[in-house]
């Protein structure tokens, strides 16, 4: 679909053509940005619109001033009766804008320009036109928006509202809060227009004790346990929680990007732990002897294979391994849950030079060498 | 010690190196120059002679890598400037198609090397996919950085400057832990306001220009110039004793500003 291009003046003369040719902010998509709300892919760097509306038309209530109704917000200047700010003519006939759209803006509101300038990453629809998003007199939405911020974001962003209509699992952040909380809808030195990293961002929230999920489950304080637990997972490390987490919704508990078996046992199947292969090498449990593959072998002999790769009781990653952060190299677990009374295991892991050792625990001494021949 | 024993390709090297398995070597840990079969035949070697070297890890069919290498391509396009040696390692167990879809996919040009046997895997410790290692021009560790579906080509650029001496500890981590970027706060909406005053007062609308100018004041005390325009505003109504006040203000903020002293002289005739 072509971008519709229409002045921006509010010359009443010119309302009746600019009424017929508004549909709304929404179509002023390409096919190509629409085709993609079928991607599977909770994430996708694609999904970014190609085509960004040039000028959303002026019209009563988006672009110009309301017709009846209380605004939640409105334009100094026009409140002021300062039309001739940014219109020729005077205040009781204001005729065309005096010098394009953003230029006018940054008159006042200079430090967009510089966030524009000097970000490197920034919204187009932004820097094509603020009015793209703001009615510049006033409005029913804060922030003089011309729709709640949610319905004008997806209104460009299909494969969002696509995403956020048919999750299963939601992030509760977008039920409560709104895109602005996690995006800097002008300009940013963060890819995706975040306001800081993911890791960041996430822990905002997420260091607080007593968050809880949809059904109630009392979500981790992340900033007590990685205080407490020094050897951090490297998605954590490079504070970057989107590489295993959907920060919008998707359909796998906890909003992991792909499945991961939520008990201790699980017969082993490569897709159950698609999540972790989307880093980790699934080679590295389908192969019993290997020199390369994992430090856990005692000589060739793969104890991640041994533990992991087997047709009923096999452990899953998070048997012998935490998830985000542990005291111990490789992010081994202090202790597992053992029985169903609540009691904790000890693994009692020991790191050595050539390998290492558990004990007391699921089974009594074992060490391995990787120097064994 | 790492890659070092690579160089004999020999396999009771080969053995010694597997042995070291385990965490990542550290910063500084010598790299040695490696040549390897190069996909679409030949041979390429791993590290630049002299220049600082890119390598990007890879597996083919894997969504991160695909991602990786889509980024790296990026990346590689605009540093294509720089003296950069670019290489991507994927294991000798892949197969010839997978290879082949992913660089198509990606763009990337750099040359593929095999790793047979995944020996600079194992060297590297490289478990995880993709990784980008980065090493200075003697072929010294200087930087493994995992996956990062954020910020992952600013990262490396980053890096790339860093060895290149471009850029120092500082600007390094300012890229590794960017600050908020924010909307500026209220400061910039004090910014904001001033300037509406200012050009209410070019119009002498006086109560709008104050009203603006009190704003301001409200969001940053010790914005001088919003005293100055509140004391033009007030003393443009003929509140000659308030606009004093404010002129004195924005004096102590700043006693040499020429604004002020004329305002306060202004209201003095």
């Amino acid at each position: 679909m072509k971008n519709q291009r229409i002045s921006t003046s509010p010359n009443m003369t010119a309302l009746a053509l600019s009424f017929l040719l508004l549909s709304c902010a929404a179509m002023l998509v390409s096919d190509e940005a629409q085709s993609r709300e079928d991607s599977p892919k909770a994430f996708s760097r694609a999904e970014t619109p190609k085509s960004i509306p040039d000028l959303i038309t002026y019209k009563a209530g988006v672009l110009g001033p309301m017709h009846g109704g209380e605004p939640v917000s409105e334009h100094s200047p026009f409140a002021d009766g300062a039309c001739d700010f940014c219109h020729k003519g005077d205040a009781k006939n204001p005729g065309a804008l005096l010098k394009p759209v953003n230029q006018i803006c940054f008159d006042c509101h200079s430090e967009f320009e510089e966030m524009l300038t000097k970000r490197p990453v920034k919204h187009a629809a932004a820097a094509k036109q603020c009015t793209n998003c703001h009615n510049p007199h006033n409005s029913r939405n804060q922030h003089l928006l011309i729709s709640d911020q949610v319905t004008l974001c997806t209104s460009c962003h299909t494969a969002m509202k696509t995403l956020l209509d048919t999750a299963t699992v939601k992030h509760g952040a977008l039920a409560e809060g709104k895109c602005s909380t996690c995006h800097n809808p002008h300009a940013s030195a963060v890819e995706k227009l975040l306001i800081q990293l993911p890791f960041d961002l996430c822990i905002k929230c997420h260091s607080r004790d007593g968050l809880q999920d949809a059904s109630g489950t009392r979500l981790t304080n992340f900033k007590t346990l990685l205080d407490n637990n020094p050897v951090w997972h490297a998605p954590v490390a490079g504070k970057d929680c989107s590489a295993c987490h959907t920060p919008h919704g998707g359909k796998n508990f906890r909003l992991l990007v792909e499945p991961y078996p939520a008990k201790f046992y699980s017969a082993y199947e490569p897709d159950n732990y698609a999540l972790c292969f989307t880093c980790h090498n699934s080679n590295m449990v389908d192969t019993p002897d290997t020199t390369t593959l994992t430090g856990f072998r005692d000589g060739s002999r793969n104890l991640h294979y041994l533990h992991v790769n087997k047709p009923d009781r096999g452990r899953t990653c998070r048997a012998c391994h935490e998830v985000h952060a542990s005291k111990h190299p490789f992010q081994i677990r202090d202790s597992v849950p053992f029985g169903d009374k609540g009691w904790m295991l000890k693994l009692n892991y020991t790191k050595k030079a050539n390998g290492g050792s558990c004990e007391k625990t699921c089974h009594s001494l074992k060490e391995y060498d990787r120097s064994k021949k | 010690m790492v890659v070092r024993a690579l160089r004999a390709v020999a396999v009771a090297g080969l053995l010694a190196i597997a042995g070291n398995a385990g965490a990542q070597p550290p910063p500084g840990t010598q790299v040695e120059q490696v040549t390897l079969a190069r996909f679409g035949g030949g041979t390429a070697r791993l590290l630049g002679e002299g220049t600082v070297s890119i390598i990007v890890f890879f597996r083919p069919g894997q969504d991160h890598s695909r991602d990786a290498l889509r980024m790296m391509a990026q990346c590689e396009k605009e540093l294509a400037h720089e003296p950069v040696h670019w290489t991507a390692v994927v294991s000798g167990s892949a197969s010839a198609e997978a290879i082949s879809a992913e660089v198509k996919d990606s763009g990337i040009a750099m040359p593929v090397l095999i790793d047979k046997g995944d020996l600079v895997y194992a060297g590297l410790r490289v478990i995880l996919h993709p990784v980008v290692v980065i090493t200075d021009k003697q072929g010294r560790l200087a930087a493994y950085e995992p996956y990062q579906r954020i910020n992952y080509c600013n990262v490396v650029r980053a890096h790339l400057a860093h060895v290149l001496g471009e850029l120092g500890d500082a600007g390094l981590d300012a890229v590794l832990h960017p600050p908020p970027s924010t909307q500026g706060g209220d400061l910039a909406v004090a910014q904001r306001n001033l300037r509406l005053g200012q050009k209410h007062l070019e119009v002498k609308r006086y109560p709008q220009a104050a009203t603006a100018a009190g704003k301001a004041i409200a969001l940053d005390g010790k914005l001088v110039d919003a005293h100055v325009l509140l004391g033009q505003a007030l003393a443009g109504q003929g509140d000659c004793k308030r606009a004093r006040a404010a002129f004195d203000r924005a004096l102590a903020l700043d006693k040499s500003n020429a604004a002020a002293l004329q305002g306060k002289q202004d209201c003095a005739k």
